[in-house]
């Protein structure tokens, strides 16, 4: 296994695409903290800018490409036959590549995160940083869950690129606008963000989650959003191996 | 203090799984070395270790392996040994049967006085050719065996290269003028003392040009001879008939013979004799040629080698 | 072990028609083994289902005299090296980095297994040109090198000399040759070319529309293959006529103006042909006694126009 999932990053060398985003996600943090800083707010703001945009609308669809293109790549070059004479079944296979998403998951958020802080010691103001870390760890790794629903699309929808690029932008923008309007969907994405808001949100005067009502019901605990992303990734891991090995290499 | 310990707990958790898992892999990597080495014991020399894990465990896959393959290419090369053996025996019972087979039908020719008195003289003169030509190639085969086996003795002397070419090529004036062969030689004025065995280096220019009188069919032929620091080369070109491109590999086997047809003079030991000669002297010869249009031998001694052999 | 690679019933069925039908194929250890088809006949299938890529509807498969099931894929497989359709790189990366991926993942033999492999196939080691610039014949060079990586003892190559220059083809074909004659590997290898398939294999087997339909060395095909007289006259139709009047021999083919085939060959001496000919003012340019080629046998038995 441990090979396996070497070998994923070893396919990804040279593809821009990847190197692209993870580049941005380390960079991009700075001209945002500039611009806070322009704008007088605080590091909190910052940090929830962050998480919000960065985190719940840029990493899934990141993700989500990564994701299907790590299938695709295989079908397109016919390397499933080489992999499956080797004894590597396709099953392993989804396997690595799952474990691959959630470390680049943790390579994206973590180096954001980490770009956040370095711009709030340069702005003078950060606080909690090892919870903040702590925050994007399990952040990413949430996300990362929640995105795997694009690998049966991905399976389904039998080399066709652009389906599950489209799926996952819909997805992630849909999940995005019905956390900001509150509305309860149960899809996975928005399930973390119900979590995590009142954990990003601490000190801001925007949003106050205890005196609101209609914010603090739409809240959830804990173990119903890892409750929602463990049955949602079961089902997604489950169906994408049957669908693998269902389907002709 | 929960947290902590549900913390620790996890993690040691994490490092048994790795340990277990570790022990896993090994243990399924020494099941497959027990397989393959159970079937190369009962003789399937094709069998590979594919190592999996690194380690002190894959070296030893990696040995096993090479030791394996070493088997294999000793028993390749034992086959080949075989098979070029054989050859070189129906060869030779061929090259010494037909002379004699020719021999013998002379003279019993002779013998019965079946042939005129006129004619009588001539097969007395054919049957001794054949019988001094089966003798020259008694001999040969023999000084070629002794050098295969490394049995044969060689006396070293410091001796001047060029002044000994010149030598050898003077004997040959004569021939190459009866057979209309023009000739052209290049040798440099300098001395150059190399250790030779005079016999041998003899024996090695002889070969070359008789070969050109007897095989080219050239009407002009070529020696030169190049000293530098680090080398002496003579080349020895004839423009004659030329060897084919596909026989050139292997004009230096024994008994190769370019001519199949023209069984009757020279054998096929003669070149093989001559890099064999050469090795003893630490020089190569290779060969150069073009269908029709000229061959070039192409003889290297490197000194510094040359040096080494004072002391042998 | 008698059979290095046996199949015994195999059948394969998808939903609407069945592609492979009770294939039992023998092939001997240590010789190559030449499977030869139409584009279609199933050959690839076949293969596939060696290597477990598609699964077996009916019957079984029985490799290194063990039967293929799913406990012991994982000792088999590391024994076999193979190339199915078109080779399957990534192309972002270059034909080293793409060894060194399957070489990982598959266990290493040596420890410069991939630089042999290139080495051997003619691929530069460890340069930089990336897979998506390779040339067909290139990539078909990679293929191999990825199928003879790790010395397997067992080789399946599915048109292996698909793209290949001349020398390459030459080249391929001398070092499979080597392979099993000095090393003893055994070879399972389809192609469209069967006169290459006819200089190398040792025995073969013939696909058509799923049925193994023949399946013999090539040797014994080579005997039994029609042997006929050609002659090369001035006027074959004339010289036909005038054979069969005299001579009563029915059997001949006239091929064009100047080609006429003989098949009986015993009916009379090929110089009282010649002569009588002669004799009847047609010119005889050339006798030879030939074999029909194995393309010749393949387009009888398919009864088809050979390989399209």
């Amino acid at each position: 296994m441990l090979k396996c999932i070497l070998a994923e990053f070893m396919k990804v060398k040279r593809k821009k695409f990847v190197l692209g985003t993870l580049l941005a996600a380390w960079i991009l943090p700075v001209p945002l903290t500039i611009i806070v800083v322009k704008a007088k707010l605080s590091f909190d703001i910052l940090f929830m800018f962050a998480i919000e945009f960065g985190f719940f609308l840029i990493l899934p669809i990141v993700l989500g490409i990564i994701a299907s293109s790590s299938i695709n790549v295989e079908y397109d070059n016919q390397t499933f036959k080489n992999m499956l004479s080797i004894s590597i079944s396709k099953g392993m296979m989804l396997w690595a590549k799952i474990i691959f998403l959630i470390f680049m998951s943790f390579l994206y958020g973590i180096g954001a995160m980490v770009s956040v802080i370095i711009g709030g010691v340069v702005l003078g103001d950060y606080a909690s940083v090892l919870s903040k870390l702590g925050m994007a760890v399990l952040l990413s790794f949430m996300v990362a869950l929640s995105i795997l629903p694009v690998y049966i699309v991905t399976v389904l929808a039998a080399k066709k690129h652009i389906i599950p690029t489209v799926f996952t932008i819909a997805y992630t923008i849909v999940c995005f606008i019905s956390s900001l309007k509150l509305v309860r969907l149960p899809l996975p994405l928005t399930t973390v963000f119900r979590w995590a808001l009142p954990h990003i949100s601490n000190n801001s005067r925007f949003i106050n989650t205890a005196g609101n009502g209609r914010i603090s019901e739409w809240i959830v605990t804990l173990p119903y959003c890892i409750g929602t992303i463990v049955l949602m990734s079961v089902v997604s891991i489950g169906l994408t191996t049957v669908i693998l090995n269902n389907r002709e290499v | 203090m929960v947290t902590f310990l549900i913390l620790v707990c996890s993690l040691l958790f994490i490092v048994c799984f790795i340990l277990c898992s570790g022990m896993v892999k090994t243990n399924r990597q020494l099941d497959t070395i027990c397989d393959v080495l159970a079937d190369v014991k009962d003789g399937n020399l094709n069998r590979r270790i594919l190592a999996q894990k690194a380690g002190k465990i894959r070296e030893i896959c990696y040995g096993i392996n090479e030791i394996v393959e070493i088997m294999q290419n000793r028993i390749i090369e034992q086959k080949i040994s075989e098979q070029s053996y054989k050859r070189l025996m129906t060869g030779l019972s061929h090259d010494v049967k037909t002379p004699l087979a020719s021999l013998i039908g002379y003279l019993e020719a002779i013998d019965g006085r079946m042939v005129k008195e006129e004619k009588r003289d001539r097969y007395v003169n054919i049957a001794l050719m054949k019988a001094i030509q089966l003798k020259d190639f008694t001999n040969a085969l023999f000084e070629w065996v002794k050098l295969d086996a490394k049995e044969k003795v060689f006396h070293f002397q410091k001796l001047d290269i060029v002044e000994l070419t010149r030598t050898i090529i003077l004997d040959w004036l004569n021939v190459f003028e009866k057979k209309e062969i023009t000739y052209e030689f290049q040798i440099p004025e300098t001395e150059c003392s190399m250790f030779l065995d005079k016999i041998s280096y003899e024996r090695i220019i002889n070969n070359l040009f008789q070969n050109i009188v007897v095989h080219s069919d050239a009407d002009k032929m070529k020696l030169d001879m190049e000293i530098s620091d680090e080398k002496v080369c003579i080349d020895i070109t004839d423009w004659g008939t030329g060897i084919e491109e596909g026989k050139l590999p292997f004009i230096f086997e024994r008994l190769y013979r370019c001519d199949e047809a023209r069984a009757m003079e020279g054998n096929g030991l003669g070149l093989a004799i001559v890099k064999e000669l050469l090795a003893a002297h630490h020089a190569s010869i290779y060969v150069e040629s073009m269908e029709g249009e000229f061959t070039r031998f192409k003889i290297v001694f490197f000194k510094n080698s040359n040096k080494q052999l004072q002391n042998e | 072990m008698e059979y290095l690679v046996k199949t015994n019933g195999l059948t394969k069925k998808y939903e609407t028609q069945t592609v492979i039908k009770n294939v039992n194929l023998h092939v001997k250890p240590g010789t190559i083994y030449g499977l030869l088809g139409r584009n279609g006949a199933g050959k690839t299938t076949i293969m596939k289902m060696m290597l477990g890529l598609t699964k077996i509807t009916e019957g079984s498969i029985t490799l290194f005299g063990k039967s293929l099931c799913d406990g012991n894929k994982r000792k088999i497989y590391p024994r076999i090296g193979s190339i199915i359709e078109a080779p399957g790189f990534y192309p972002n990366l270059t034909g080293t980095e793409n060894l060194k991926i399957f070489s990982m993942l598959r266990g290493t033999v040596s420890r410069d297994e991939v630089k042999k492999a290139l080495e051997i196939v003619g691929l530069p080691y460890k340069d930089k040109k990336l897979y998506s610039n390779y040339s067909l014949g290139m990539k078909q060079r990679l293929g191999i090198a990825n199928a003879i990586m790790h010395d397997p003892e067992l080789l399946i190559l599915d048109e292996p000399i698909n793209g290949l220059d001349p020398i390459g083809i030459v080249e391929i074909r001398e070092f499979l040759e080597k392979l099993c004659k000095e090393r003893g590997k055994t070879i399972i290898i389809s192609s469209h070319i069967l006169s290459e398939i006819d200089l190398i294999a040792d025995d073969i087997g013939i696909i058509n529309n799923g049925y193994l339909i023949e399946e013999s060395s090539v040797q014994k095909l080579r005997d039994k293959n029609q042997k006929y007289i050609l002659f090369r006259v001035s006027d074959s139709s004339r010289a036909s006529m005038l054979i069969e009047q005299k001579f009563g021999i029915k059997q001949y083919k006239v091929e064009d103006e100047a080609i006429l085939k003989v098949y009986q060959t015993n009916i009379v001496e090929t110089n009282i042909i010649n002569r009588f000919l002669m004799e009847n003012e047609i010119d005889v340019f050339e006798t030879r006694i030939c074999n029909d080629s194995l393309e010749d046998y393949f387009k009888k038995i398919t009864g088809g126009e050979g390989i399209a």
